[in-house]
């Protein structure tokens, strides 16, 4: 379906008999849209973000992206799927021994890109997150707002179709949670397809996007124009 | 692939740079467990020339009656260096032996008397023979029960030293087996050092490796740098084993030929011999367990 970026048809990932990750989960995501998915801890949000990236496969359902059927994918097709999104966590996850500018180019080196690419593309996306005059320094001398804007930039070097943000601001004070939400929502004006996971009533409020929201690994609610209601 | 290639070893070198203390304490441990294998290598070796140079100087003097001529001699000196487990055959003369007896008890009167009183040398000529092994002495000797020579031998004093070389032998083989059995100990104590603070280096990075497969590297381009990593820490651990060793050798050398009594064994001189080899096979055995080490524990983290 060429109006479908993201589906998940009845998805179940249970770790133990008794504990749930999520199930029978049905969403479809439409290429550009803006997508929170909300909901208290424990309630499956983190295990639907790595069954989206093939961190983990599910037990019952199928998920495709773009059509390409994730589920059945093999090991060695899971770099390639993952050089398609970009994806950003509250840990940040940058290497600790490399400089901001060369993490970033690291994401296009995997993929085998030619030096002047890397060389034209890099600094480019440094200047998109303001992280231009630091792209020299170790994530250690950067606050935790600079580090995620790192990781943003990282996650945006390939110009990928679905951007998917993992409790980006769990770890940030207000102002620097308003520039990454305002940095995600540029992303989203450029035609990435975004999935905002957060437990963040302001920032889900203020947003007003498309509202998923899980209770106990199941999609309670999902709103076109949502809040969060939980 | 050329340009992989080159971000592979770029990355590998970056990272054995900017994680110095850990490469410096990874190199340490490998090169600590190869100067410890070189010092039990020599240690085997000087077991190996002291055992030689007690058993060089164990020779089996052959007694020849009076009427052994100058001809019988010869042709059983030709015989026994004939054969290849002879080292040296050293012939003393009926005179010859008559003059060390007289040196030997100048002031024994009833020596100097009998001598004199018999008006001819009473001793006949004699071979020491000398073996290249302790174990040949018995063949060596039957030899001698040729009927050629039999009728002109006195005495064979073998058997005096029978007890003494059996005992060589005893200390020997037990030498040689405590040996194997250090050295396999050894050897096995080293490899799991090695391979602990491998999987130790690799599990410091597992966070790293969990970062590296998100942004989508593929399996080759994660694990190829800490491969070629381990092979950097076995290449200096050898060198820095080398560069130890050699030295060492060329300060203790005059100090083991002295305790051996002027050994002609030079430790140095063996190293700058079989240097080449003894390091070149350290490496490549350091560098097949470090380079399979990192890719098991790699493959670990991979997984998850």
């Amino acid at each position: 379906m060429a109006d479908t970026m993201i589906q998940f048809q009845d998805v179940s990932r249970m770790y133990h008999p008794d504990i749930v990750g999520v199930t029978n989960v049905n969403l479809r995501i439409r290429p550009g849209e803006f997508v929170s998915i909300v909901g208290q801890s424990g309630t499956g949000k983190t295990t639907l973000v790595k069954l989206l990236i093939a961190e983990e496969r599910p037990d019952r359902g199928r998920i495709e992206i773009g059509g390409w059927d994730v589920t059945r994918i093999k090991g060695k097709d899971i770099p390639l799927l993952r050089r398609q999104m970009g994806v950003v966590f509250q840990d940040f996850k940058l290497l600790p021994q490399k400089t901001i500018y060369e993490n970033v180019a690291f994401a296009l080196e995997v993929s085998g890109a030619s030096m002047k690419r890397i060389r034209t593309v890099v600094p480019q996306v440094l200047k998109i997150v303001g992280l231009e005059e630091k792209a020299q320094r170790y994530p250690v001398q950067l606050s935790g707002g600079e580090k995620q804007r790192a990781a943003i930039a990282r996650a945006l070097v390939h110009r990928p179709k679905i951007f998917v943000a993992d409790e980006p601001t769990g770890n940030l004070d207000s102002i620097n949670t308003r520039e990454i939400i305002d940095l995600l929502v540029k992303i989203n004006q450029f035609g990435t397809t975004v999935l905002l996971v957060t437990h963040n009533r302001e920032v889900v409020n203020t947003l007003r996007r498309r509202v998923v929201t899980l209770d106990a690994g199941q999609v309670v609610s999902d709103q076109e124009v949502g809040k969060y209601l939980l | 692939m050329f340009i992989s290639f080159f971000r592979v070893i770029k990355a590998s070198l970056q990272d054995f740079v900017r994680n110095f203390w850990l490469s410096v304490v990874t190199t340490s441990i490998l090169a600590l467990a190869l100067i410890s294998v070189n010092i039990l290598l020599v240690l085997n070796i000087l077991a190996g020339v002291a055992l030689d140079a007690v058993s060089q100087r164990i020779s089996v003097s052959v007694y020849l009656k009076p009427t052994a001529g100058e001809e019988v001699v010869a042709a059983m000196k030709s015989s026994l260096l004939a054969q290849p487990s002879v080292m040296e055959v050293t012939v003393t003369s009926a005179d010859e032996a008559l003059r060390k007896l007289q040196e030997r008890h100048p002031d024994n009167e009833a020596i100097q008397n009998a001598v004199s009183e018999l008006g001819k040398n009473p001793l006949g000529p004699s071979l020491a023979v000398k073996a290249r092994s302790t174990n040949d002495y018995p063949a060596i000797l039957a030899s001698l029960e040729h009927p050629s020579y039999a009728p002109y031998i006195q005495e064979k004093n073998f058997d005096d030293h029978r007890d003494l070389i059996a005992r060589i032998r005893r200390i020997s083989e037990k030498v040689e087996r405590t040996a194997i059995s250090v050295s396999a100990l050894f050897a096995i104590i080293s490899l799991l050092i090695v391979w602990n603070s491998i999987r130790i280096t690799i599990y410091t990075h597992r966070e790293e490796i969990g970062i590296m497969r998100l942004v989508g590297a593929s399996a080759w381009f994660i694990r190829m740098p800490y491969i070629i990593e381990a092979l950097l820490y076995s290449l200096l651990g050898t060198l820095i084993a080398a560069a130890v060793i050699f030295p060492l050798s060329g300060a203790v050398g005059p100090s083991i030929r002295n305790f051996f009594d002027g050994t002609q064994f030079d430790l140095l001189g063996f190293f700058e011999r079989e240097g080449w080899r003894i390091f070149g096979i350290e490496f490549l055995v350091a560098a097949a367990l470090t380079t399979i080490t990192s890719g098991i524990a790699v493959g670990r983290y991979l997984k998850r």
